[in-house]
């Protein structure tokens, strides 16, 4: 009986492997595989950004003085300012490049600055333009035209846009832009100002069921396009999905609308205010290289229905006032803390006509799906919960203050498939 | 300073082989520890970015499969420490659902209510990784050291003890006794 213990775990040890064997097993998912490729070109971009912050801090940090004697004594200032300079280049390489050299800061930053020229309410534009653009307008609508609830309307611009692919910003290199020819259908001239564009990228599943990998505004043609004129589109974007060799990933989809917000009834998309409070807004500084910054914007988002909310059905717009990214202002708010609080209300229901101020002249408006890595899946019923959005801008976007953030409604066969931008 | 390897075709096709070979022993592994579908998903995309991200280390390591459950162990066990996680409700606390919705959910409820499993689920964690790399993932002793940075002595005494614990809690169930297929019992050791 002295060995009985060890023979018992003998006996045991073999029922364990036959058991062990019969217990069933998860599977690893085909979407679980195609959301870690989805990511992997940004944490690419995230170790390269780290390694850059790594480089700087070893110069910058306890061993500046000792360095910095070092290289002076061994006569390489002119090659540590130089290396710097490259860094900054490389690491501004990402965002946006406009097709002409005329293209504002903004846009060389990746950021669209939205002005209302249109307080007037527009043509119908769109009927100018092929039908395959409207219905893509209709389809990124999360309500009818004839919606009366509290919405965000889009008017399309009469931009037909023709030849849209991706394409490479230098030879021989990945797929890493978007390119387009761009027609002005209607009878007068379009300046860039009055019109702003909605980049978009969707995936489908086996199922053929479309997703919203990413999407962002852009700006329209760099110079004013005459009745009947045409022009060569491009966009860099910064922060879209794309595969391990550096192209971008997605089915690209682009509509230029009218700048400013119109009624549900004029507008060919609407994005219905989603059903929730949007409360204790705060900003907290991310990343900063030489041509823009990246902040997180944390939101308390409250449900107060007695349905949750899906976060991959939610589309968060963050606009900053126009006073407040300008370089005088930025400086201004570098002072203050880095982290502020701000209060908007999605459930007060505004009327339309409280939303009119959105995309107005001068502010700084920035998009991003709210589902993604780290997102909870749900606002529950009657529950609070945190979203963070990752936005991307200007140089001292972080120091600009606290922007205001509604969140509002995709179309119901079509949500977030999970990257932010 | 290592070399960070070039972004590429060659890296994408390595992250390819590892999510084809070692998939589930990456998910199924994180399962064990956190009992929570989506979250051990979560934590299976970031084991194979952060192996993909590192992977110039990778090439002086003996097994891509005890690296990358080395990874999945520190991963888990670091959620588990986590208050957020502290505060999660298990899964089999919740209702089980009449459908479930898909494959994924259709396995988890399967494992859920298997016996051996729950009686894996109750012993304390330091039994129970040692139990689920060594006869769920059928791992060797030493690959288990290997992965959990001790010694197979270690795993040995844990494995004996994890053995006796559940023996006792299958056999104080009583709904199905741990025992050796009859011809085993014919041959004593």
């Amino acid at each position: 009986m002295k060995h009985q213990p060890n023979q018992d775990n003998s006996r045991d040890d073999e029922w364990l492997r036959k058991a062990a064997a019969d217990l069933p097993e998860l599977p690893f998912p085909g979407d679980l595989a195609e959301r870690i490729r989805g990511q992997v070109p940004l944490r690419q971009q995230r170790r390269r950004l780290w390694r850059q912050r790594w480089t700087a801090a070893g110069v910058g940090g306890a061993g500046l003085a000792l360095a910095a004697l070092c290289l002076v004594a061994l006569g390489f200032p002119a090659r540590l300012a130089s290396h710097g300079m490259s860094t900054a280049r490389q690491a501004s390489a990402a965002p946006v490049s406009a097709s002409s050299a005329s293209a504002s800061s903004a846009a060389a930053q990746g950021v669209q600055t939205l002005a209302a020229a249109n307080a007037a309410a527009p043509t119908r534009d769109s009927a100018l333009l092929p039908p395959s653009q409207r219905a893509q307008a209709a389809a990124l609508s999360a309500a009818s035209a004839g919606n009366s609830g509290s919405a965000i309307g889009l008017a399309l611009a009469p931009l037909a846009v023709s030849s849209l692919h991706l394409a490479s910003s230098r030879p021989g290199g990945p797929l890493d832009s978007v390119s387009a020819r761009l027609s002005n259908r209607g009878p007068t001239a379009l300046a860039p100002q009055e019109v702003v564009g909605l980049l978009v990228f969707l995936s489908a599943d086996r199922a053929g069921k479309a997703s919203v990998e990413w999407l962002t505004w852009v700006n329209g043609p760099d110079q004013t396009l005459a009745a009947g004129g045409q022009t060569d589109w491009s966009f860099q974007p910064v922060g879209a999905p794309r595969d391990a060799a550096g192209n971008l990933q997605g089915q690209p989809v682009l509509l230029f609308y009218r700048r400013g917000v119109v009624s549900s009834q004029q507008a060919d998309t609407v994005w219905p205010l989603a059903p929730v409070q949007v409360r204790d807004v705060r900003v907290q500084s991310r990343q900063t290289w030489a041509s823009g910054s990246s902040v997180a914007v944390t939101v308390q988002v409250h449900n107060p229905s007695s349905q949750p909310v899906s976060v991959t059905r939610l589309l968060a717009l963050a606009e900053w006032p126009p006073d407040s990214h300008g370089a005088a202002a930025a400086q201004a708010a570098a002072e203050q803390s880095a982290s502020a609080s701000a209060f908007a209300d999605n459930a007060a229901a505004p009327a339309v006509g409280d939303l009119t101020g959105w995309l107005r002249p001068g502010a700084l408006d920035l998009l991003a799906l709210a589902a993604g890595p780290g997102q909870p899946q749900t606002v529950p019923a009657g529950g609070t919960t945190t979203l963070t959005l990752r936005l991307a801008g200007p140089p001292g976007l972080d120091r600009a203050g606290v922007p205001r953030v509604v969140l509002v409604l995709l179309p119901p066969g079509l949500s977030a498939a999970g990257s932010a931008g | 300073m290592r070399k960070q390897a070039p972004p590429g075709a060659a890296g994408a096709d390595e992250l390819e082989q590892w999510m084809q070979a070692y998939g589930r022993d990456v998910l199924n592994v994180a399962y064990a520890y956190v009992r929570n579908h989506h979250l051990a998903q979560d934590i299976a995309q970031e084991v194979f970015l952060r192996a993909f991200v590192k992977r110039m280390t990778l090439r002086q390591a003996n097994s891509v499969r005890t690296w990358l459950l080395s990874i999945t162990v520190n991963l888990c066990r670091d959620v588990l420490r986590s208050w957020s996680q502290r505060h999660l409700v298990v899964v089999d606390e919740l209702p089980v659902p009449a459908a479930p919705a898909n494959t994924e959910e259709e396995a988890v409820a399967r494992l859920e209510r298997a016996e051996l499993w729950q009686a894996i689920q109750a012993l304390p964690l330091p039994y129970r990784e040692v139990v689920v790399l060594y006869y769920l993932r059928g791992l060797s002793g030493r690959e288990v050291a290997e992965i959990l940075g001790t010694t197979e002595d270690n795993v040995r005494t844990r494995l004996h003890r994890a053995r006796t614990r559940l023996h006792a809690w299958l056999t104080a169930k009583g709904e199905r006794r741990l025992e050796a297929p009859a011809e085993s019992r014919q041959q004593p050791r």
